[in-house]
């Protein structure tokens, strides 16, 4: 027996959703190229090295001359720090919220997505519309993730380098002479 | 955008509007992060406001920079007028870093009584408009141009020059769109080959007219959103009732050398790419250096002033 081969009709639905993943894809191909370029550790360290150098030139900052002990300093730098924490603590509870809701309704999202469908096609056009937006979110949620951890970073580097230099701030004479 | 060239060049200049923005070198902020590092967290929302934008340490590096001759002199600064705005639904740049801005432009010695900062409207990170086809006033969603009741464009020229006339109603003139590659001598400056002015007939037939030019924020410019931002915001219409040109340069989104994905003015460096210590804030930066000349070129004026919607 021949196998008979015909054209078949692709369902208007499936060819749109099939257009969607190929759009998202290069998207992310897109996305990708940008992350390289973004990531230059040569230049980075040589631009944290000139800035602190910088720094220190302008400040007169030597580890001798620093007062560790500055009790108003070091409170103020506690208590910063706590804030950080706590701020921290938050925006992580507030990442992993967000990716829990977006796992619990992934189910419900593709069931919701498969009602309706007729066809064969349809079924697989609306697997497909379903799963895109899911993986949509979760690349939202990791995005999120990634500028977090970004906020989170430069806040300890900033809270090192203004304790540090409160520290070894001059102390004015009342201050020298407080109980 | 707006901060940089209105203090590198302040010799020419008698006022800034600023919406959204932080405040002149904030990229520069803390030294062991990175400018970028800097730009999208300190500058933008950081996590709390003790490691906002560092303003003394900016105050000290504008101080130097004007002592060396880069930038002008702080004193002429002095006798400006400053418009300064934050949306309190703005979550992209947040209220803490604008309150930097204030505080860095009082501590190079504007007087308080020169600054309108107004930081009571229920805005997203946005242009404000009166125009109800906008975006509704709390949200931050493209084009970033919102409907709160009122035309910023207005309030910030009446804040810059005082006791304008109010908007016109029609245009003497079409809006110019010229060449801009004719004034860029750099690589990599994201900037678009084509700009935009409107000069209205009184000006065009000789009158001397004062410039403002207008920065648009990112994913503005009309490579992405059209004429939206240089025709629908206002300002050409306050241009015609007043007299004054407006200039409208142009940036545009970049994937690769320079890195610019949201077509955003240079406020961290992208435009010297590969250089750990690039210069995007003196007199001779690339992009300032090309808005400048598109600057003289409209000249004849008897003084400029510099407006910002947002970086």
């Amino acid at each position: 027996m021949d196998a008979i081969t015909a054209d078949a009709a692709i369902d208007p639905k499936l060819s749109e959703a099939l257009k969607r993943w190929n759009d998202y894809a290069s998207e992310s191909a897109q996305n990708v190229q940008v992350l390289f370029e973004a990531i230059t550790p040569v230049k980075d360290t040589l631009q944290i090295a000139q800035q602190i150098t910088d720094s220190l030139q302008r400040t007169h900052w030597t580890p001798t001359g620093t007062n560790w002990v500055n009790p108003s300093a070091l409170f103020t730098a506690y208590q910063e720090l706590a804030e950080i924490q706590l701020a921290a603590l938050e925006k992580e509870s507030d990442c992993y919220i967000r990716f829990l809701t977006t796992t619990l309704g992934t189910g419900k999202q593709i069931t919701e997505a498969m009602q309706g469908a007729s066809s064969p096609q349809q079924f697989l056009a609306s697997y497909l519309d379903a799963s895109l937006n899911i993986v949509q979110q979760y690349q939202d949620d990791a995005s999120k993730q990634a500028s977090t951890l970004s906020q989170i970073q430069s806040a300890y580097s900033a809270w090192l380098q203004k304790t540090l230099e409160s520290l070894s701030a001059k102390t004015s004479p009342e201050d020298a002479t407080a109980p | 955008m707006t901060s940089q060239l209105y203090v590198a060049f302040s010799d020419i200049m008698v006022g800034a509007g600023i919406v959204a923005g932080g405040p002149y070198l904030c990229a520069k902020s803390w030294s062991d992060n990175t400018l970028m590092e800097n730009a999208t967290t300190t500058c933008m929302d950081p996590l709390t406001p003790s490691v906002g934008p560092n303003t003394p340490s900016l105050v000290r590096q504008t101080s130097s920079l004007a002592s060396s001759g880069k930038i002008g002199t702080l004193d002429n600064l002095k006798n400006d007028r400053i418009y300064i705005f934050s949306g309190q639904n703005d979550d992209t740049v947040t209220t803490t870093v604008v309150d930097q801005t204030y505080k860095f432009f009082t501590s190079v010695g504007v007087p308080e009584s020169s600054i309108k900062y107004d930081k009571s409207v229920d805005a997203g990170h946005a242009l404000i408009t009166n125009s109800n086809t906008d975006t509704s006033c709390s949200l931050t969603k493209a084009p970033y141009i919102n409907d709160c009741n009122f035309e910023q464009s207005a309030v910030i020229l009446n804040q810059i020059y005082s006791d304008l006339k109010p908007a016109a109603d029609q245009l003497s003139s079409p809006i110019i769109a010229f060449d801009q590659s004719e004034f860029i001598d750099s690589d990599n400056t994201s900037m678009s080959d084509t700009a935009y002015a409107y000069v209205p007939a009184a000006c065009q037939n000789g009158k001397s007219c004062p410039i403002h030019v207008v920065f648009h924020g990112c994913k503005q410019g009309a490579a992405v959103i059209g004429d939206k931002y240089y025709a629908q915001t206002g300002y050409n219409q306050m241009a015609e009732a007043n007299d004054f040109i407006m200039l409208y340069p142009q940036v545009q989104p970049s994937n690769a050398s320079p890195l610019n994905p949201e077509g955003c003015w240079d406020f961290w460096g992208y435009s010297s790419p590969g250089d750990p210590d690039p210069d995007y804030f003196t007199n001779n930066a690339p992009q300032l250096r090309a808005v400048h000349k598109m600057i003289s070129r409209l000249a004849g004026p008897r003084s400029a002033s510099a407006s910002l919607t947002k970086e």
